[in-house]
């Protein structure tokens, strides 16, 4: 949602198209190392959401001179209230009551400013789950990373791999055998395999990362590899496609909202 | 000085490397010149043992040269009589040949000339004893004299007239050391327990590790790992042999089927093929096999409830609060368990799954129970109410029964948990296009004449926008959240014509 108020920007004041939304996707690509999902809409999956927020500063770096200084201002400060947000809507743990408080204030803080900084924003039924709902919940229950759906999408990747291991003539058979074998397999949770293993202690916090400029870490320190033309060419064309369904979504949105307005202007007079 | 240097390393192996709070070092104290009278004259007996063997040993191999044997059976007892233990070991590790017999210092027939200890020194020191074959017969003198007893103080003189003195210090060891010497001092008590035990399992790269414990494993644990990865049998007993077999505490391929064949046979585990897909036997018994795991273990964790006041379950001094109808009091301590489905993966699958939520990682996918996986296209109200349909007695037996804790029965607090779009194909449903497209509110998408009313009545998505408040929420989610009633609700939901009157009726 931020990501794409970041896109409508531009279009707002007519200073950016198309070559802006592909400029977004290679920074995202390089700088972020992020791409788009093929499988999902053109959509960012999986931890990337987090990524993405964790380098918010680069996106917004790239919207100056680009836009007015107040979509600038609305659009970092909704990022940073978007990265407290995410951080309690995901973390599988049980949220502390002060937190959730926190949450319900961030959560209506955070749509109101979209709302009202790009006014052709829509609200979805997710959104308005989002800050109407989910602090609800949060507060009952503790927890909503707690009650989410990963293990159910673990499950898909899971019979995709495993399932074609099994004998059976029919998609159901195998299916059959499958859950056999899994319910099985409770027997042996993660606990046994933890019985033996040898306990680590976990690093110290930020002991793996490469603080030093001239840390053989970095990618930029790192010997650079050759690289293929086709592969390439392949991400520079799914880039150009996902700018330009990006751009016609857009256009889409901001047009029906511009000719709505219109309208509603001219029953008015 | 030269003589006493190779007893150092020797002195310092008898000394436990681990645990040593003090480090042991033989220092020069003072150097004296003049004579210095021997003594210690214990030393002479050894060497006389040590000079009448290598006599022994030279009158054995001058009768071997002349083709002569010497049944040394019946000199033996006497002579192992006298021989040291380490010589005994020796002799018990050579092999029964003759030529052994030529190295064999003991079968002496009568008692050597034992010299006095002047004249081994007086021999010494003409230069007698400087062959390569005695410099170990002269490391193990100097070490008998040098290491016996608890002196504090050695004196050594040198060939040039010069004594000198030397007194044993002890100085303390670290009491915190590094990592590298905390390495290096467990490898080498390793190395020892290793030299102790008779055996040492080396390891490829040199590395050398300890015999651990065997595993203790149950066999229905085995099972489970077996089935895990879609290990085949002859995999697993592949593996078995070569960590030893029945050693290694793993159970052979005919207990593993047997075991294999009884946990099938359980009701939580069986599975039944029905049109829409293949589906657990009894979800109701897959929990309570779950919780009564997880209550064994002790690993069953409480998720208490607040209410809508923040007050934890429990501690509130206000009656309990019934937050959502159907479902338990907050004040009670149940048990969550969440039911979702979502379609998914390359072949188009339905996937059912049901979670205890009261554990340490409920969505890790080795805590999460299969309940279903229904080959289907397309994930539509009535293919959903289908698969559904199978399980619903069971959730419905659980609602009723509870699950058993630690034998205390427990209410279930059931959950929907997979994402908007199944929800909505659950309950029949349009989804975010429906003029009510909030499954847990009433209300509506966007402000338009024809549903003025409600509008006013409900408010739209935007409508908490003015005052940040959200003035149209009813507890119409109470009723999304837990099946059973949203079921029966919404079949007759689907099924009107007039949803918005529907939904002002059920409300």
């Amino acid at each position: 949602m931020v990501q794409r108020s970041a896109i409508d920007g531009p279009l707002w004041w007519r200073q950016a198209g198309t070559n802006f939304a592909e400029e977004l996707v290679q920074l995202l690509h390089e700088k972020v190392r992020v791409r788009p999902a093929s499988f999902h809409g053109g959509l960012f999956i999986g931890r990337d959401c987090h990524t993405i927020g964790d380098h918010s500063y680069v996106v917004c770096a790239s919207l100056k001179g680009k836009v007015s200084q107040d979509h600038l201002d609305a659009y970092e400060r909704a990022w940073s209230i978007w990265n407290r947000v995410r951080r309690t809507l995901n973390r599988a743990v049980i949220i502390p009551a002060d937190e959730s408080a926190r949450f319900r204030a961030d959560t209506a803080v955070m749509v109101t400013l979209l709302k009202r900084s790009f006014s052709w924003l829509s609200i979805s039924p997710k959104l308005h789950i989002l800050m109407c709902h989910a602090p609800e919940f949060l507060e009952c229950f503790g927890s909503i990373g707690l009650y989410g759906e990963q293990g159910l999408e673990a499950c898909h990747g899971r019979y995709g791999q495993i399932a074609v291991k099994y004998p059976g003539a029919t998609e159901l058979e195998r299916a059959a055998d499958f859950m056999r074998a899994v319910a099985l397999a409770r027997e042996a949770g993660a606990d046994v395999l933890a019985r033996h293993s040898p306990k680590r202690r976990p690093s110290k916090t930020g002991a793996l990362k490469a603080t030093r400029v001239g840390d053989k870490r970095r990618r930029e320190n790192k010997p650079q590899q050759p690289v293929c033309h086709a592969e390439t060419r392949k991400p520079m064309k799914k880039r150009k496609q996902w700018a330009t369904a990006v751009a016609r979504e857009w256009t889409t949105t901001i047009g029906a909202f511009w000719r709505a307005r219109e309208q509603r202007l001219c029953d008015r007079k | 000085m030269a003589a006493s240097a190779p007893t150092y390393p020797a002195l310092l192996s008898h000394l436990p490397e681990n645990d040593a709070p003090t480090r042991v070092s033989v220092v020069p104290t003072e150097t004296t010149v003049g004579e210095v009278a021997c003594e210690d004259c214990a030393a002479s007996t050894l060497a006389a043992r040590l000079s009448g063997e290598r006599k022994a040993a030279a009158q054995h191999a001058l009768q071997h040269e002349h083709g002569l044997s010497i049944d040394s059976s019946a000199a033996e007892p006497a002579a192992a009589s006298e021989q040291p233990a380490a010589d005994r070991r020796s002799s018990q590790a050579s092999s029964p040949g003759r030529d052994n017999h030529a190295f064999m210092p003991t079968p002496v027939t009568e008692p050597p000339e034992i010299p006095s200890c002047r004249q081994f020194l007086d021999g010494l020191l003409a230069g007698n004893y400087d062959g390569t074959q005695d410099k170990p017969v002269l490391e193990a003198v100097a070490n008998a004299i040098l290491l016996r007893g608890e002196r504090p103080e050695i004196q050594l003189k040198h060939k040039n007239g010069r004594v000198r003195l030397y007194a044993r210090q002890l100085s303390p060891r670290k009491d915190l050391f590094k990592t590298s010497q905390a390495n290096k001092r467990r490898a080498a008590a390793l190395r020892l327990q290793a030299g102790n035990s008779g055996h040492r399992e080396t390891a490829r790269r040199g590395r050398t590790r300890p015999s651990g414990t065997p595993l203790c494993l149950y066999i229905a644990e085995q099972v489970g790992l077996v089935a895990a990865p879609s290990m085949s049998h002859t995999g697993f007993n592949r593996w078995r042999l070569a960590l030893g077999g029945r050693r290694s505490g793993l159970a052979s391929l005919s207990t593993l089927r047997a075991a294999r064949r009884e946990l099938s046979l359980l009701p939580g585990k069986q599975v039944v093929i029905t049109p829409s897909g293949a589906h657990l036997a009894s979800l109701a018994a897959a929990i309570q096999e779950r919780v009564s795991d997880l209550c064994d273990r002790d690993l069953l964790l409480e998720r208490p409830v607040r209410d809508f006041r923040l007050v934890p379950a429990g501690q509130a001094a206000h009656p309990p609060v019934v937050a959502f109808p159907g479902s338990p009091p907050s004040s009670e301590r149940g048990v969550q368990i969440t039911l979702g489905l979502d379609k998914g993966g390359d072949t188009g699958t339905v996937k059912i799954l049901a979670t205890v939520i009261n554990q340490e990682h409920p969505n890790s996918p080795a805590n999460t129970i299969l309940v279903g996986v229904c080959p289907s296209q397309d994930d539509k109200y009535d293919g959903l109410a289908a698969m559904l349909d199978t399980h619903l007695p069971q959730i419905y037996s659980l609602l009723r029964d509870g699950v058993w804790v630690r034998g205390v029965r427990r209410l279930v607090r059931l959950i929907l948990g997979y994402d908007y779009a199944a929800q909505c194909n659950v309950v029949g449903h349009k989804g975010g296009s429906a003029t009510k497209p909030c499954l847990h509110c009433l209300s509506t998408r966007s402000s338009s004449e024809k549903q003025t009313a409600l509008d006013a009545a409900f408010g739209t998505l935007c409508s908490w926008l003015a005052s940040l408040a959200h003035p149209g929420i009813t507890p119409r989610w109470s009723g999304v959240r837990y099946l059973p009633s949203i079921r029966g609700r919404l079949y007759r939901f689907h099924f009107t014509r007039r949803k918005e009157l529907a939904i002002g009726i059920f409300d």
